[in-house]
């Protein structure tokens, strides 16, 4: 008989093994002196470690009637409303303006969306932002592969942004109503497309992020933009962001990873055949919330001008926004280009990549109507997007 | 080790549970209310394990009950106890690691004390001490990891430890060495040279 393993062995000290498992593994200790002494060695690290996490243990239960009483108040005072993390309470009741939700939501674009690998900006924008309208900035984005900057920014993430509320795995839905019913909007369709799409209903979620302006400095430093001054005004200043519950429906040869990957992750990074591969989101508005005090579109120059306008450029891009109400979109210069289009009754933005290696060019087409983003997003040319636009439910 | 009854209720009674009342998406009162009553204690011992603070502990079990109140049923899958476990256990760890990042664990050990004090003063202020180092190291692992070694020191098996974490019953032993070596690995880089694991 081999030796045993780690799991067997694992199995073993913690009284986890079928009977017939167990008789085996010990005949064979029995005759093993490595095994045993194995068994020995991982014996005594799990009962030191189990000793250790014992001591955290509380030295009294706690009632359950009472806090179930609060549960009550709390069900009596915010009933049906829609759902709303509780340590965000606090926030929105002191900033209650949805406005500020572009702004807030553009700040978040600086450091969480505009420093990613530009393959998938598309799906941290679609991730993280809803609004009434879409504006579309081109910028100089070759800073993505400085690895400093992308440290830079992941550490910010990792320490500066708590998720309040974890969206979690996507619930995957056999069709639209029962994606309705889930999500709490009308999911629409294709309707001129026979094979069913597969529907992913994407749970609520929440981020606080705590701002710091030496980290941000940083980032803008590792660009190469020395001469721009975040303002030390910044430091501590908390946006709240929560996303409702959201869908993405696949159609055609998906990759499985679509959503949800992370920027430079393998899933990423390995080639995949995605040819008829169409993405359709459809994503109710966020409520975000900043500090009335923090200076957005200073911020958001500071960070037009990180990706490559001059300060006048962005000073004018600025000053042509509805900061209130508009998600901006950042797209990589030299790769995309964007058109405006008449979609669903609305102006929306196509965003069309560059052609290369003779694959198809990939588009997004993004509208947002009644409170909803949709985003048509796949290969083969804008016509495609256009004419499953028209077919919508 | 005692293996608690994760769900207070058999089988046909979490069916029940899961058969919401409404559109497939609320429990009804009644065995909502059990299932509060029966889990609270133990969920809310849990989590202060995490947290170290009952306060705390109690704000956060309060939440997770109020998620999985509003959380959409999901027809027969889904699991009231994994998806409250799992819940509740990040929330807490998110906290952790929040209170980490901005250094108050020392603050916690004032408090823990307060809370906590036993016949000899030294003793409780030694155990508070060793508490906050243990957070510290569990603040600094994966979550999922984190998680895994305090269900498993609240006495989870390891089906419901797979059940409450969403990975598969087999490798429960596997995931549980790794995260007792990241554990011991994070905690001797803390205190190596004070304490021995």
């Amino acid at each position: 008989m081999k030796c045993l393993t780690d799991q067997t062995l694992r199995a073993l000290i913690d009284q986890e093994s079928p009977n017939l498992e167990r008789e085996d593994a010990n005949r064979h200790l029995a005759q093993c002196a490595d095994c045993r002494s194995r068994l020995q060695r991982m014996s005594r690290e799990t009962v030191q470690t189990g000793d250790i996490l014992a001591s955290l243990a509380p030295r009294k239960l706690t009632e359950p009637a009472p806090a179930f009483d609060r549960f009550q108040a709390r069900l009596a005072s915010e009933g049906n409303a829609p759902a709303r993390p509780r340590f965000l309470r606090g926030f929105f009741s002191v900033h209650p303006l949805p406005a500020w939700g572009a702004l807030a939501t553009t700040a978040l674009i600086v450091v969480l969306v505009m420093f990613a690998p530009a393959r998938s900006w598309t799906q941290h924008v679609l991730a993280m932002l809803r609004v009434e309208k879409v504006t579309v900035v081109p910028l100089d984005l070759k800073f993505d592969k400085n690895s400093d900057t992308q440290e830079l920014v992941r550490k910010v993430i990792s320490d500066e942004v708590t998720v309040t509320l974890s969206a979690g795995k996507p619930q995957f839905v056999g069709d639209a109503s029962q994606a309705t019913q889930m999500a709490g909007f009308p999911v629409r369709t294709f309707t001129d497309v026979k094979e069913s799409p597969k529907i992913g209903v994407v749970g609520e979620q929440s981020y606080v992020m705590k701002l710091d302006q030496s980290r941000l400095q940083a980032i803008v430093d590792s660009i190469g933009k020395t001469d721009l001054q975040v303002p030390e005004s910044i430091n501590g200043q908390m946006i709240a962001v929560h996303i409702p519950k959201s869908v993405f429906l696949r159609y055609g040869n998906c990759p499985e990873k679509h959503t949800g990957s992370k920027a430079g992750s393998e899933d990423q990074k390995k080639p995949s055949d995605s040819s008829g591969c169409v993405m359709f989101a459809e994503v109710p508005s966020p409520v975000v919330s900043v500090p009335h005090e923090l200076n957005v579109p200073q911020l958001f120059q500071i960070a037009l001008q990180a990706g490559g306008m001059s300060p006048e450029e962005a000073r004018t891009f600025a000053s042509k926004l509805d900061w209130k109400s508009t998600l901006v979109v950042p797209i990589p210069r030299r790769a995309s280009s964007y058109s405006e289009e008449q979609v669903d009754g609305v102006t929306g933005k196509l965003i069309t990549g560059r052609q290369s290696r003779g694959q198809p060019p990939e588009y997004t087409l993004i509208w947002v109507k009644k409170g909803i983003i949709y985003s048509i997003h796949g290969s083969g040319g804008p016509e495609q997007a256009r004419a499953l636009a028209k077919t919508l439910s | 080790m005692d293996v608690p009854v994760l769900a207070g209720l058999n089988e046909a009674e979490l069916g029940n549970i899961n058969r919401p009342d409404r559109a497939s998406s609320s429990w009804t009162e009644e065995a909502f209310r059990r299932f509060f009553l029966e889990n609270y204690a133990r969920l809310s011992a849990v989590v202060f394990r995490i947290v170290g603070d009952y306060s705390r502990a109690e704000e956060l079990t309060d939440e997770a009950f109020w998620r999985l109140y509003r959380q959409p049923c999901g027809g027969n899958t889904f699991n009231p106890n994994g998806w409250l476990y799992r819940t509740a256990s990040r929330l807490a760890i998110d906290s952790l690691r929040a209170e980490a990042r901005r250094g108050r664990f020392e603050q916690e050990v004032g408090s823990s004390l307060l809370a906590g004090s036993g016949p000899n003063p030294l003793d409780a202020v030694l155990e508070a001490e060793r508490c906050t180092q243990v957070r510290k190291a569990l603040a600094i692992l994966r979550p999922l990891q984190a998680q895994l070694l305090i269900l498993r020191a609240s006495g989870f098996s390891y089906q419901e430890l797979a059940a409450a974490l969403n990975v598969k019953p087999g490798s429960v032993g596997t995931r549980l060495i790794r995260a007792e070596a990241a554990f011991r690995k994070s905690y001797m880089k803390l205190y190596g040279n004070k304490e021995e694991l």
